[in-house]
């Protein structure tokens, strides 16, 4: 099996690493950078669970190969906050309990994300239309609404 | 005291001392644990929903680079392989015969998945098809194969389900039957008699993260890390089946992402460590959605339902006859029928009962626990039935229902807790929200619900607290976590009664070799059983505390208070690490104390008196499209009883959650069989409810009396909305298109059909 060289930031860091072409990037975020924040769970690009963030793209990491990091950044649930200080993001779903089990969270959190940084002012249509493919079997997303709205600028 | 709980209803959110490692991705799950060393596994599962095994080839899976040893049903010999709270009828991995489509038949194990997955796709297994049984009507048939030969007494439930219910004659795994007062007098003296049938299908829990576990077998010692809702019956299982004492043996259980029941009781765990016997390794199993899904579900539901009415709506009487489709294992799916069974009547006055309810094994994967416990089923058909009734009577549907719902203070069966909430003022609050009374627009529809469920009877918790030399204090306890929040309450509670701060409260997660008896996460009871036992430990610290004080300062103990950590005598104020240390000849340099919450059995009809009855109630407006079936609901209000409050956010974020599952279970959640096999196994094919389902207007009502049995005045909540919310948008969509449809889902083509079949008649 061919190995090939990848360069790429992860969470703020550069990374040199060699990837199988065959690996899954949830395979290596887990397994080779114990980024165990990347959640596994339908293996079908469905649930939303695996979300992390290339280049500010959310991409299902189950179902996209290791090697699409090559000279990207990635960003998951570890690199969010800054130091001991949370990202608004986080304290705004800790502040309206929009987590119960915590299992879609890491997903639920950086689509929000990049939700909010291409269209900073979603409306409630807009926050549901680009999160409808995370899944949350727990709060009934009520909760994450309204984290996401709180985000939105020009709100509270 | 009470500086978590006394702040203005509208503050009192706490956050959940869980929530920062969930958000900043640090949270251990059970598939985020590695063992050193550990190995890992692959399933090999049967296609076919009943055949006998003819032979297992294993030969070209052994030459797989990196496979270790493949265990089939021949390994099991020497062990007493079956395991099941209620009956051991479930085998480790299929011998000689396979009971539904997804059966573990052999597993192997390798180095890594992929080896194992690539090994697992070589085994070659002959099968001789048998006849199936792969619905309750084909399993109940004369001629239909008998699924089970022989049943073993299980393990959690045997001393709740009686002698009697051993059945090895038929395809009936467990009966449950209640009556009081005399039907047949009460339906001749009816004015009206009503008769309607219900189906509810099969549906998956869908926790998001899959079941993993990870066993461990050393000689005279198992250890177990999984994700568990019942810790201590797992350890029972595996006991039973390796042969060991139960202080040999370890489960430890961690925070799952979701379970609503479908990790309660033994899963994948026995197979965990009888891989790791024949490997000598720690194995890890790790299931897919598909094959967690193949492991366990919630039983479908076959309700005929009679009642009697007197013209002036007075319900004189009514039977039920409740099939619960339970599958090839029986799992805990006899206590699901038993107690679905019991309250199937719904929570009415009626003077008349008579309740046959029913677990009827089929060829389809187990069934066992989901959020409801067989009262989904059950109210989905009484509270369809109740509104077909006031539409017989001219009625309208709210006050049918209030003539006949128990009040405070009634008995619902002799010998069980009387109802300890009110109903009607509830109803009619929400019927006022939604605008019962309001016009409607064309092809919309207004319904409401209610619902009940016991809590577990008898049961048990035992809680142990230590009070550091440092102030702070550790909580050990085998309440699981799955996302419902008990760690962070168990610590509030602690901390409440204490008088410490939050932050200086820790909680463990279950761990068997650690933690004292509790019976089960489940029930909806950890708050009120667990949190009893947790508040009579720290009572009992804090009386040691106080008395240990008033030695020191040579105060009356009356004037000794702790307050944020702090302890108070007269003016003086001392730090516990003060007193602690001042007067360790009195007791040690750390307080343990040890808390306990215990119900007896009685004779009530399930064996124990209820220690609170979870009411639920729901009002909805939906749209109906005409031309395509599909619905909208466009407001859903629910209520919840908690009692008292514990954690406000959480409690509202139980019923909402509790309730989007009754909005998916209600429009289009069905787990489809064709000849035992399961046609929608995956995410792709299953509908789940998106958060663009969500209803425009839709919030959870919580009642707070201070009335419950728990800590402080709390009653246990969270499963509610999947009660009612079924059945309250039934009634809604019933109302849009002016015909009840009696089977779930309501999916859009069942819908239209309705609509169509109308317009024809």
């Amino acid at each position: 099996m061919s190995k090939h060289k990848i360069s790429c930031i992860v969470n703020g860091q550069k990374v040199d690493m060699e990837v199988n072409a065959s690996d899954l990037l949830i395979d290596v975020l887990r397994d080779q950078l114990g980024l165990i924040s990347v959640k596994r769970a339908c293996d079908m690009q469905v649930c939303g669970a695996c979300t992390v963030l290339l280049n500010d793209q959310p991409f299902s990491s189950c179902t996209t190969l290791a090697i699409e990091m090559d000279g990207r950044e990635v960003l998951t649930a570890e690199g969010l906050a800054n130091g001991g200080e949370l990202h608004p993001i986080q304290q705004a779903f800790i502040d309206n309990g929009a987590l119960q089990c915590g299992y879609c969270t890491s997903g639920m959190l950086l689509s929000s994300l990049a939700l909010l940084k291409a269209n900073p002012q979603p409306t409630e249509e807009e926050i549901k239309h680009y999160l409808h493919g995370n899944i949350c079997r727990c709060t009934g997303y009520t909760s994450i609404v309204k984290a996401v709205q709180k985000l939105s600028v020009g709100k509270e | 005291m009470a500086e978590l709980l006394s702040a203005t209803k509208n503050n009192r959110i706490v956050p959940r001392t869980d929530y920062h490692a969930k958000v900043t991705g640090a949270a251990l799950y059970p598939s985020d644990i590695r063992i050193e060393g550990m190995l890992e596994s692959a399933i090999v599962r049967s296609p076919f929903a009943h055949a006998e095994i003819v032979s297992i080839d294993t030969e070209e899976a052994k030459k797989v680079p990196g496979v270790l040893c493949i265990l089939t049903g021949e390994d099991l010999a020497d062990l007493d392989p079956y395991f099941g709270p209620v009956f051991r009828d479930q085998p480790i991995l299929a011998i000689n015969r396979v009971r539904y489509e997804g059966e573990p038949v052999a597993a192997v194990v390798a180095v890594n998945r992929k080896s194992a997955l690539e090994a697992a796709s070589l085994i070659d297994v002959s099968y001789n098809p048998l006849p199936e049984a792969n619905t309750i009507e084909s399993a109940l048939a004369s001629d239909a194969p008998k699924i089970h030969s022989r049943t073993n007494r299980g393990s959690h439930y045997s001393k709740v389900l009686s002698d009697k219910d051993l059945q090895e004659e038929s395809n009936v795994a467990y009966t449950f039957d209640y009556n009081h007062g005399n039907v047949e007098e009460g339906f001749a003296a009816a004015d009206l008699v009503i008769e309607n049938e219900y189906r509810v299908p099969i549906i998956h829990q869908y926790p998001l993260e899959p079941m993993y576990s990870i066993g461990q077998f050393k000689e005279n010692e198992i250890t177990v890390w999984t994700g568990t809702q019942t810790p201590m019956v797992v350890r029972q299982d595996l006991a039973a089946i390796f042969g060991l004492h139960q202080s040999q043996i370890r489960v430890i259980s961690y925070p799952m992402g979701g379970s609503f029941g479908s990790k309660a009781f033994t899963k994948v765990e026995p197979l965990a460590v009888a891989l790791s016997r024949k490997a000598g390794k720690p194995v890890r199993v790790a299931l897919s959605m598909t094959e967690t899904a193949q492991t366990i579900r919630r039983a479908g539901a076959k309700i005929k339902i009679k009642s009697g009415v007197k013209k002036d709506g007075t319900i004189v009487a009514r039977t039920v006859h409740i099939d619960y489709q339970i599958g090839a294992y029986a799992d805990c799916a006899p206590r699901v029928a038993q107690k679905g069974g019991y309250v199937s009547v719904g929570p009415y006055r009626i003077p008349n009962v008579e309740i046959h309810s029913r677990a009827i094994y089929t060829n389809t994967p187990p069934s066992g626990a989901y959020r409801g416990f067989g009262v989904p089923q059950a109210t989905w058909a009484y509270e369809q039935h109740t509104d077909e009734i006031a539409k017989a009577l001219e009625m309208d549907p709210v006050e049918f229902r209030v003539k006949n719902l128990l009040k405070r203070g009634e008995l619902y069966a002799e010998g069980d807790t009387p109802i300890d909430t009110d109903y009607e003022p509830v109803l009619k609050e929400l019927a006022e929200e939604i605008g019962w009374n309001k016009p409607l627009k064309p092809w919309r529809g207004r319904g409401v619900a209610v619902s009940f469920k016991p809590s577990q009877s008898p049961t048990e918790s035992t809680a142990i607290m230590r009070l550091h030399a440092d102030g702070s204090a550790s909580v050990l306890m085998g309440t699981a976590e799955m996302g419902q929040g008990s760690l962070s309450v168990m610590a509030q509670i602690a901390a409440e009664e204490l008088g410490l701060p939050l932050d200086r409260v820790v909680v463990s997660h279950p761990d068997t070799s650690m933690v004292p008896f509790d019976s089960t996460t489940t029930a909806s009871r950890s708050t009120v059983a667990m949190g009893r036992a947790v508040q009579d430990a720290a009572k009992k610290i804090k009386e040691k505390l106080i008395e240990r004080t008033a030695i020191l300062l040579k105060a009356p103990k009356e004037d000794v208070h702790i307050q944020n950590g702090e302890i108070i005598a007269g003016g003086i104020r001392k730090s516990i690490p003060e007193v602690l240390t001042q007067t360790r000849h009195l007791g040690g340099i750390e307080i343990c104390e040890i808390g306990q919450y215990i119900l007896s059995g009685t004779n009530a009809p399930l064996g124990g008196s209820t220690p609170f009855w979870e009411p639920c109630w729901a009002a909805v407006e939906v749209e109906v499209n005409p031309n395509t079936g599909k619905v909208n609901v466009c407001k859903l209000l629910t209520a919840v009883d908690a009692g008292r409050a514990i954690n406000l956010q959480q409690v509202e974020g139980q019923d909402i959650g509790s309730s989007m599952q009754g909005l998916g279970a209600a429009l289009f959640e069905e787990m489809v069989f064709e000849d035992g096999t399961l046609k929608n196994p995956t995410l792709v094919q299953y509908r789940l409810p998106l958060i663009t389902d969500l209803p425009d207007d839709f919030h959870s009502r919580v009642i707070e009396n201070g009335d419950g049995p728990g800590p402080f005045g709390a009653k246990g909540v969270g499963e509610g909305g999947l009660m009612a919310v079924p059945a309250a948008i039934g009634n809604a969509v019933a109302q849009a298109i002016g015909v009840h449809i009696n089977e779930l889902p309501l999916k859009p083509e069942k819908v239209w059909r309705a609509i169509q079949g109308k317009e024809r008649a």
